[in-house]
């Protein structure tokens, strides 16, 4: 039996937010994406500075690292010196929302993060930060990975923009489609690609560890076919959290859970393959990813992930758009 | 590979909190072991329907709530030989240390079950794997030490509170970063997910040659900066006292100014923010602690048990 499988850490990995406390409700427009992207840059700033009295933070803000909640000064605020030179920013006016993923180090070591902040009065009222650590010591991270993807930064014409709920059910069908292992559940753009923790993991024949129909070479929609992603059990909640109209992108947070008990997959035209064992134990995986969505097919991906003991409750509750 | 510091496993917290004693009910020391077999038993079997159960059962892996026949019940392989109990009549809980396998791979399973009248009400388990979320390998075989199955002679015992003082000042040995005051045996030896990190000339770093008193008269866990929601059982009978746990690292002490006047650079993990789950066992022989026994895995910074209240 061929096993295919031991590729995938990167398989591993996959897949989004809103209002824990009731999160994403539609803010009033007070502060538009200039304004949204200045306080996530002032955020930034007081991080590398290990300074949160230096953040727009509200008096009551909650903020979690990893799906537990931790004190402004804690966690990352402690450890953080000082920011990379990857930054990928989008912002949602409307949800009052900004989001970006970060290269940075700790302690010297590099690290990505993916840092959402739901902003109320130009206050941050919210921050959930999901961050890939250990630059060096895992495998599957990579922190300086720029430039930014142009796809993701195309202003689209008015004509092809999509309303917010069509672009999050264009990208929900592609967490339909891992559940399934079938591509036709989603929508896919010929030329799609996904990185994940600062890698490319589609089209990239390059990445090696993988072969047949399991390889990295493959597209975002072959992989999918192919069965490599069978070991994901489910994925919920899928918590959408920002939505950019003017450039098509969507934004969430995703819990991967995986069950273990999936020993063997039936690839189309090669057979049984057998899981690897990082396959065959319970685990989550904690997903913030961002979706282009381009001719109704979803185009772009990016995405940081990391994992989490199985079943790991996310802190956060509520979705855009349903 | 996070193995280096298996030795800084061993931590630090405040927090003395027993399991409630008053709970004692009708399933003695033999019902209760009884009750711990059984669920190995349907473990193995994967067939959480063999259980005596209450009629109202919460069931955690490594802090998260699972249905009963989620989790590792759907992955077992088999029961390895490794396995202890620690039986705690006056709380009606059953500890249990127990070597497994799962995917091919060895693992180490800790439980805590309550069933003060022999059905099963709480199952708190910890699973540690030999995964890339696990900081120590799983050892192939591993004997159970005496000490955690024998009875205590005539004499030896302390009693249920002061056995449980003498096992939690090794937390506040860690949390203070001194030896004072902690009733380390001559003898204490110290295992963790089954590798031997006190008195090892063979693990390949200095502070894991020491024995347990030597350890932590060195300061070296400032590192370690919390030791929380300590929990405890205690099986009078053998002197065991199981605590369950946190070591939270803030990844803030890069280096740690020992007593000998020199400095330890505290390596990656240690220096992010992460924190370890375990269960861990401490034979209590005249007040003196002679075994130390953990379980444990890495779990993301300031993660709950799942059994204390929310902050």
């Amino acid at each position: 039996m061929a096993r295919i499988y031991r590729v995938a850490p990167w398989l591993a990995l996959l897949l989004l937010a809103a209002a824990p406390q009731g999160v994403v409700a539609q803010a009033p427009a007070q502060c538009d994406q200039d304004c949204l992207n200045d306080i996530m840059q002032r955020y930034l700033d007081a991080l590398a500075k290990r300074a949160p009295a230096d953040a727009p933070l509200a008096a009551d803000v909650v903020a979690t690292e990893n799906e537990q909640l931790v004190a402004p000064g804690d966690g990352l605020w402690g450890t953080i010196t000082g920011l990379g030179s990857y930054r990928h920013v989008f912002a949602d006016p409307t949800a009052g929302s900004v989001g970006a993923f970060v290269a940075l180090k700790e302690q010297g070591v590099g690290a990505l993060a993916t840092i959402r902040l739901q902003v109320t009065d130009r206050r941050i009222t919210q921050v959930e930060t999901i961050i890939a650590r250990g630059e060096g010591t895992s495998p599957f991270l990579r922190s300086e990975y720029g430039p930014v993807k142009p796809a993701f930064q195309e202003i689209v014409p008015s004509a092809k923009r999509l309303g917010r709920s069509d672009l999050i059910r264009i990208t929900d069908g592609y967490f339909n489609a891992i559940e399934q292992s079938r591509s036709s559940a989603a929508r896919f753009h010929k030329d799609c690609n996904r990185t994940e923790n600062g890698i490319q993991t589609t089209n990239n024949p390059q990445l090696g560890g993988g072969s047949g129909e399991a390889s990295p070479a493959r597209g975002c929609a072959s992989q999918i076919d192919a069965g490599v992603f069978s070991y994901i059990t489910q994925i919920s909640p899928r918590r959408y959290l920002l939505v950019d109209e003017s450039r098509n992108l969507v934004f969430g947070v995703f819990m991967f859970r995986h069950e273990g008990r999936l020993t063997e997959v039936n690839v189309p035209g090669r057979g049984k393959v057998e899981m690897i064992p990082a396959a065959k134990r319970p685990f989550n995986v904690v997903v913030g990813e961002l979706f282009r969505i381009e001719d109704g097919q979803i185009r772009e991906i990016e995405a940081v992930m990391t994992e989490l003991p199985y079943r790991t409750p996310t802190h956060w509750k509520g979705t855009l758009g349903q | 590979m996070k193995t280096i510091l298996a030795w800084a496993v061993a931590l630090v917290a405040p927090a003395l909190f027993a399991l409630p004693a008053a709970a004692k009910g009708s399933c003695d020391r033999a019902c209760l072991k009884q009750v711990g077999e059984a669920y190995l038993q349907a473990l193995a079997a994967k067939d959480p329907k063999r259980l005596p159960l209450a009629a109202t059962v919460r069931f955690t892996e490594n802090g998260s709530e699972l249905a009963l026949g989620d989790g590792l019940w759907g992955t077992i392989e088999g029961l390895g030989d490794y396995r202890f109990f620690v039986i705690d009549t006056a709380s009606g809980n059953v500890g249990l240390f127990q070597s497994v396998t799962e995917a091919g791979h060895n693992a180490f399973l800790g439980v805590r079950l309550k069933a003060p009248d022999g059905k099963i009400s709480e199952v708190e388990t910890l699973v540690a794997r030999s995964d890339p979320s696990s900081s120590f390998g799983g050892s192939p075989k591993l004997d159970v030490r005496p000490a955690f199955t024998t009875s205590l002679p005539a004499g030896h015992g302390s009693g249920r509170d002061a056995t449980i003082r003498a096992a939690d000042s090794y937390f506040v040995g860690l949390d203070e970063a001194t030896d004072k005051g902690v009733p380390f045996g001559d003898r204490c030896v110290r295992r963790e997910n089954g590798m031997q990190t006190t008195s090892n000339p063979e693990f390949g770093n200095d502070m894991a040659k020491l024995n347990c008193q030597q350890q932590f008269a060195t300061g070296f866990s400032t590192f370690i900066t919390g030791l929380r929601d300590r929990r405890w059982i205690v099986d009078e009978q053998t002197g065991v006292a199981m605590a369950i746990l946190f070591f939270d690292h803030a990844g803030t002490v890069k280096q740690v100014k020992l007593a000998d006047g020199t400095t330890m650079e505290v390596p990656y993990p240690f220096t992010h923010p992460y924190s370890f789950e375990l269960f861990e066992a401490f034979k209590i022989d005249s007040g003196k602690i002679e075994e130390v026994e953990a379980l444990l895995t890495s779990v993301p910074y300031g993660m709950k048990s799942g059994w204390t209240g929310q902050p």
